[in-house]
């Protein structure tokens, strides 16, 4: 998988190529944890080349969000193709993981 | 039933390498049966992956073996079915709550939700000994 | 940590066919426990042809199947096995139950049932007891295994969300130990009531476990606006798997009206639940009742209060109580951690860090703040 740390604006944004499985959870952990390093970074991961989720890329993504939020920023989710969608879905998780539509629209209304 | 690939020429290591290898035969079972609606292939692949990630992070090698993972697939026009055979394993009795003693809540957590996961996306599921080992399968109606 | 011993082949294969994936998995766990190697189908006719495969030696069939129904899977596995046929259906299908029994089912089990009782009836079937604990230095390997598979349960007891309640927030955390014992908080919102429930079945390890399974079930199925009817309702079911044990359960059930902020409770024998005011000060609610378990018949009174703006309810295990040293310090440290959170979320959390890493207990908190106005 390949990941693409970017700023837009005010917010962070990662964009993730590829499959989310237990290989690539550890490498997203280790960009998210990077990125959320100075502080109330608003981070916004851009799904929209993630053709594959698994139960542990989830779980990474979990991980990452705390770690956000731990750091006195957070975590949003955007571009959720269809597969993913349906696993946050399955696992109820899309209450925690809102699907934005875009990056840029991730944090509106906040 | 077609068999795509018989379990004794891909029996390999259980390791991510499984994982990614599951992947790219399904992709090439797709094109063999062009048939199989996407909504279909997403729900079969990610159960597949779900038992396959089990085998990987928490089957239990028996003494003095490395547990080695085999995957059937069999595509008829009604059916999905996988067998996926976890070799020199021991037999857990309690398949996704093998992550105890691993790591933690968390990992525990994780794989529990991975398992209900596929019951949601399977029609039957099945967890049994073999000669060997033991072997998953799931069934899954797509026409 | 020592490599427990593998547990022994099963010998007998089970089919389990029931279309909730979460009930499903549930009985899957239990019969794997019991020895068995677990098929599992979700519906009528994935769950004939499964059996045809696998020719088990029990099956477990739901009557209320979504496609071929239950009375008609039994037929069709009749015509070709002679697998011992537990049929299981809501309480109140009584007749299916016994329409089953007719079509060739050996036996029935009521929803919302006891893990105990079908362990039981199986055992007996089958004459098979769960595998002894060998005896010596092996035994502290196999009591983790068994406090992890406590610890799975009863985290599979707790509510996966919150439902929106408009103007209120709901939290609910359990901070669990190494000991498990047998807490848990449910959450039920349905035409607009929220009834929220915080439990503890005494004892450790998978007993508790198991026993708050029960009764989190015996309470789900007995719901309705009536805490006081619910309870009575829920004593008749897990009443006695709880003597059976010789085991209680301390339990506080409330059901809310949002819109008028009354809460009207049943306190059998918890005692640790609070409502803080706006200005900070907080009140206990009285408990009368003796917990679950240690009578026959329900003599509660279900009381009422009301949530104002502003105001939450605190409920805690006794977990926070060991944490905080006793009832006085815990409602300071409740008051104090309402005052410095802004949401109910952010309170269950700050509560439920309280006892810290020395925590001896499992730590349960279920926070319920109604919005200011």
């Amino acid at each position: 998988m390949r990941f693409t740390t970017s700023t837009r604006g005010d917010l962070v944004e990662i964009a993730a190529a590829g499959k989310l499985n237990m290989a690539s959870a550890s490498e997203l952990r280790r960009v998210v944890a990077e990125a959320a390093a100075p502080g109330g970074a608003r981070i916004v991961v851009n799904l929209a080349g993630t053709e594959f989720m698994d139960s542990s890329g989830l779980g990474a993504l979990v991980g990452c969000l705390k770690t956000a939020r731990g750091a006195g920023g957070d975590l949003r989710i955007a571009n959720v193709q269809e597969q993913v969608r349906m696993v946050l879905e399955l696992t109820n998780m899309d209450r925690i993981f809102t699907p934005y539509p875009s990056v840029e629209t991730a944090y509106d209304g906040v | 039933m077609c068999s795509l690939d018989p379990p004794a020429s891909c029996r390999t290591l259980a390791d991510c390498e499984a994982v990614n290898r599951c992947h790219e035969r399904l992709d090439r079972l797709w094109e063999a049966h062009p048939g199989v609606p996407p909504r279909e292939r997403a729900r079969f692949e990610t159960a597949l992956v779900e038992i396959v990630g089990n085998v990987v992070r928490h089957a239990r090698p028996g003494p003095g073996q490395r547990v080695e993972v085999a995957v059937e697939l069999n595509v008829d026009a009604s059916f999905l079915e996988a067998r996926v055979h976890e070799f020199g394993a021991v037999h857990a009795d309690i398949p996704h709550l093998r992550a105890a003693g691993a790591a933690s809540p968390a990992a525990e957590a994780e794989s529990g939700r991975g398992l209900a996961m596929v019951r949601s996306l399977v029609e039957t599921l099945a967890y049994a000994p073999t000669e060997g080992g033991n072997v998953w399968t799931l069934r899954r109606r797509h026409a | 940590m020592p490599h427990s011993p593998a547990p022994s082949l099963p010998q007998r294969r089970a089919l389990v066919i029931e279309d909730d994936p979460d009930i499903r998995g549930l009985l899957a766990m239990l019969l794997q426990q019991r020895g068995f190697a677990v098929a599992e189908a979700s519906g009528g006719l994935a769950g004939v042809e499964s059996a045809a495969r696998s020719e088990p030696d029990l099956v477990i069939l739901d009557m209320g199947l979504p496609d071929i129904d239950g009375l008609e899977t039994c037929r069709r596995l009749r015509r070709f096995t002679n697998a011992y046929v537990m049929v299981v259906s809501a309480h109140s299908q009584e007749a299916d139950l016994l329409a089953g029994l007719q079509e060739g089912a050996d036996d029935y089990v009521a929803k919302p049932f006891s893990a105990r009782e079908l362990g039981a009836r199986i055992d007996a079937v089958f004459r098979r007891r769960r595998m002894a604990e060998p005896p010596g230095p092996v035994r502290d390997a196999d009591m983790d295994d068994e406090q992890q598979r406590a610890a799975a349960v009863q985290r599979g007891l707790l509510p996966r969300s919150a439902p929106e309640v408009p103007g209120y927030g709901l939290a609910g955390h359990c901070r669990p130990t190494r000991s498990v014992g047998g807490d848990f908080y449910d959450w039920h919102l349905q035409q607009d009531q929220l009834t929220v429930t915080l439990a503890d079945a005494m004892g450790k390890g998978m007993g508790a476990a198991l026993l708050a399974a029960t009764l989190r079930s015996a309470l789900r199925g007995a719901h309705g606006p009536s805490p006081l009817r619910t309870c009575a309702a829920a004593l008749d079911l897990a009443g006695p798997d709880l003597y059976a044990l010789d085991a209680f359960a301390t339990v506080f059930h409330a059901v809310l009206d949002p819109g008028s902020g009354t809460l009207r409770y049943v306190d059998a024998g918890h005692g640790l639940a609070w409502i803080v005011d706006a200005a900070g000060g907080a009140r206990r609610l009285g408990s009368e009742g003796l917990p679950f378990g240690i009578e026959a018949e329900a003599a509660w009174e279900e009381q009422t209060e009301r949530l104002l703006p502003g105001e939450s309810l605190v409920a805690v295990s006794d977990g926070f109580l060991d944490a905080t040293g006793g009832i006085d310090a815990a409602a300071v440290r409740i008051r104090a951690e309402l005052a410095a959170s802004a949401s109910a979320q952010d309170a269950a959390e700050a509560l439920a860090a309280v006892a810290g890493d020395a925590a001896r207990d499992d730590l349960t908190v279920v926070v319920l703040r109604r919005a200011a106005a």
